[in-house]
C-alpha cells in the first residue's frame, strides 16, 4: 500500500510492500503530483483527489503509539508550518494541541535564512543568546535587528533556533522528557538548543505521522 | 420600528419594548449577517478588536436600528461600553439604552445538555434571549463532548460537533437568563472531553485556556472565520477522545 504526508514544505512517501520511504520538496511538484496513495495526511493532502484523508494530529496520535510503548509520554512534532503535540497519560490518550498561529512557520522560517544567507548548519555555532520569539516572522524581525548591531549572522541564526526551541518546550509544558519528530530533528542546532532545555530529549525521524498511517492500514480503518 | 441589542438585556426591558412596539423587527447585533461587512468598524475601531464587537459596529452603522437596547457590564464586556459613543455619535437620532443585567434567577439549562445539533442549540439559546426559556420538551442527552464559551463568530465550528455535545460556558448562562454569573460560566464537567473556545482579543481567553490547561480540554482561539487547520484541530480533538 501506498501512503503520503503531505507536508508544507516536504512531501513524504511510504510503499508498505518494499518499506520503501521517499521525501519530496513540494517545490518539485511534476515528481510527486501524479502520486496515487490510498491513504494521506498533511497540510497538502488536498492536492491527492480521491484518496482517504487523515487528520495529522490522529496520524501522530497513532505513529508514536507505534513508536513507543511506555504508558506516559509526549510527543512534539515540528513541521515548515506549525507544531503538534500529543500525550498519553497511562496508554490512554491525554491532550493535544496543534499550533497553527503563533509559533507558525518555523521549521520554514529556519530554512529560509539559512538558504538566504547561503550558509550551513555545521558553520553554525552553539551559543546562549536567545531570540525571543512566538513565530517565524517576529523571528525574522529580531534577526534583523540583531545583525544591523554588527553581530555575526551566524550567531544569530543560531539564537534564532535557541528562541525557537524555548518556544517549542514552552509549548510542549517544559517537560523533563520528549519524543521530538518532524523535520526539525534533522537540524542539529535546533536539537542542541533542545537538549540544553530538556532532560531527555528522543529524538525520532520525520515519518512519525506515516508509521500512523501505516498502523490505520494493518487496523483496516 | 427597528430595534437593536446586544448581548443578553435582562428580559423585563425585551418585553417592555415588545409590548411598547409589538410589530417593531429585532435584530441581534452580536450576530454577524451576510450582507454586512464586519470590515466596516474597522472605520472606527482597532483591527485587534474581537469579532463580535466589530460585528456589533457593523450591524448597527449599516441597519441604522431607531432603539439600540445594549448590554453592558459584567454581563457582556468592557469593550461594549466604549463602543456606544462611537455608535451615539454616528447614530445620531437612534435612541440608545444601556442596561446591565444581574438576573440571578436560574432558568435551567435544557437546551445546552439536550440531543440535538449544537447548531440548532445555539439557535434555540440566542431566541431565548427575545423570548423567553424555551417551552417545548427536549431530550437530555449523555454527554460525550463538551463546549466552553460564547456563541462563535462563525457558525460553521459547531457542525464538527456530535450531537451528544453539551454546552457551558457563557452560553449556557445565556439559556439560564443569567449572563452575570462567573460560577456557572466556570461549571465544566471534568469527565467531558471539552474544547474552550474564545474570540480572539476578548478577555475570556484567560479563562479559556487555564480552564483547558486544568481539564486537559483543547483550548481555541478564533478571530472571525474558522481556518481549516484550527477545524482539524478540533476534528482531532473529538476523534482521539472518542466522542463519536
Amino acid at each position: 500500500m501506498f501512503l503520503i504526508d503531505a507536508g508544507t514544505s516536504y512531501i513524504k512517501t511510504l510503499d508498505t510492500s518494499s518499506g520503501e520511504k521517499r521525501i519530496f520538496p513540494v517545490t518539485d511538484r511534476s515528481s510527486y503530483i501524479e502520486l496515487k496513495p490510498e491513504i494521506v495526511t498533511g497540510h497538502n493532502a488536498s492536492l491527492f483527489k480521491g484518496s482517504k484523508k487523515v487528520s495529522e494530529l490522529v496520524a501522530l496520535a497513532e505513529g508514536i503509539r507505534t513508536i513507543s510503548k511506555e504508558a506516559n509520554f509526549i510527543v512534539l512534532d515540528i513541521g515548515s508550518r506549525d507544531m503538534k503535540l500529543v500525550s498519553f497519560y497511562e496508554n490512554n490518550f491525554e491532550r493535544c494541541d496543534w499550533n497553527t498561529s503563533c509559533g507558525a512557520m518555523i521549521g520554514f522560517t529556519i530554512e529560509l535564512m539559512i538558504k538566504y544567507f547561503n550558509k550551513e548548519l555545521k558553520n553554525i555555532p552553539d551559543t546562549d543568546k536567545k531570540l525571543d520569539i512566538t513565530c517565524g516572522l517576529l523571528g525574522i524581525t529580531k534577526f534583523f535587528d540583531g545583525i544591523s548591531k554588527q553581530e555575526t549572522i551566524e550567531e544569530n541564526l543560531s539564537a534564532l533556533m535557541n528562541g525557537m526551541a524555548h518556544y517549542a518546550w514552552h509549548f510542549s509544558g517544559k517537560p523533563d522528557r520528549l519524543y521530538l519528530s518532524g523535520g526539525l530533528t534533522q537540524n542539529d542546532v535546533f536539537t542542541k538548543h533542545m537538549k540544553k532545555l530538556i532532560k531527555e530529549l528522543i529524538i525520532l525521524d520525520r515519518f512519525t505521522l506515516l508509521e500512523g498511517l501505516k498502523f490505520r492500514v494493518s487496523k483496516g480503518l | 420600528m427597528k430595534i437593536g441589542f446586544t448581548g443578553v438585556p435582562p428580559y423585563k426591558i425585551i418585553e417592555k419594548y415588545k409590548n411598547l412596539y409589538p410589530n417593531a423587527e429585532w435584530t441581534d447585533l452580536d450576530v454577524p449577517i451576510r450582507s454586512i461587512s464586519r470590515s466596516i468598524a474597522v472605520d472606527y475601531i482597532p483591527e485587534t478588536t474581537c469579532s463580535i464587537i466589530q460585528t456589533i459596529i457593523s450591524n448597527s452603522i449599516s441597519l441604522h436600528p431607531d432603539l439600540i437596547i445594549a448590554s453592558v457590564g459584567k454581563g457582556k464586556c468592557d469593550s461594549m461600553s466604549f463602543i456606544i459613543p462611537i455608535i451615539r455619535r454616528t447614530l445620531k437620532d437612534a435612541k440608545i439604552i444601556e442596561i446591565e443585567n444581574h438576573e440571578q434567577m436560574s432558568r435551567g439549562n435544557p437546551i445546552c445538555t439536550s440531543d440535538i445539533p449544537l447548531i440548532e442549540k445555539f439557535n434555540l439559546i440566542t431566541d431565548t434571549v427575545t423570548n423567553g426559556p424555551i417551552k417545548k420538551e427536549l431530550k437530555i442527552s449523555k454527554a460525550t463532548a463538551g463546549y466552553w464559551g460564547v456563541p462563535p463568530y462563525d457558525y460553521s465550528l459547531l457542525e464538527l460537533f456530535p450531537n451528544n455535545t453539551h454546552i457551558f460556558g457563557w452560553t449556557r448562562c445565556m439559556e439560564n437568563g443569567t449572563p452575570n454569573n462567573l460560577e456557572l460560566e466556570l461549571y465544566i464537567d471534568p469527565k467531558t472531553p471539552t474544547v474552550f473556545y474564545s474570540q480572539a482579543f476578548c478577555a475570556k481567553n484567560i479563562l479559556a485556556k487555564e480552564l483547558a490547561k486544568n481539564n486537559k480540554g483543547l483550548y481555541v482561539e478564533v478571530d472571525g472565520a474558522i481556518d481549516n487547520s484550527t477545524k482539524e484541530k478540533i476534528k482531532a480533538f473529538l476523534e482521539l477522545n472518542n466522542c463519536f
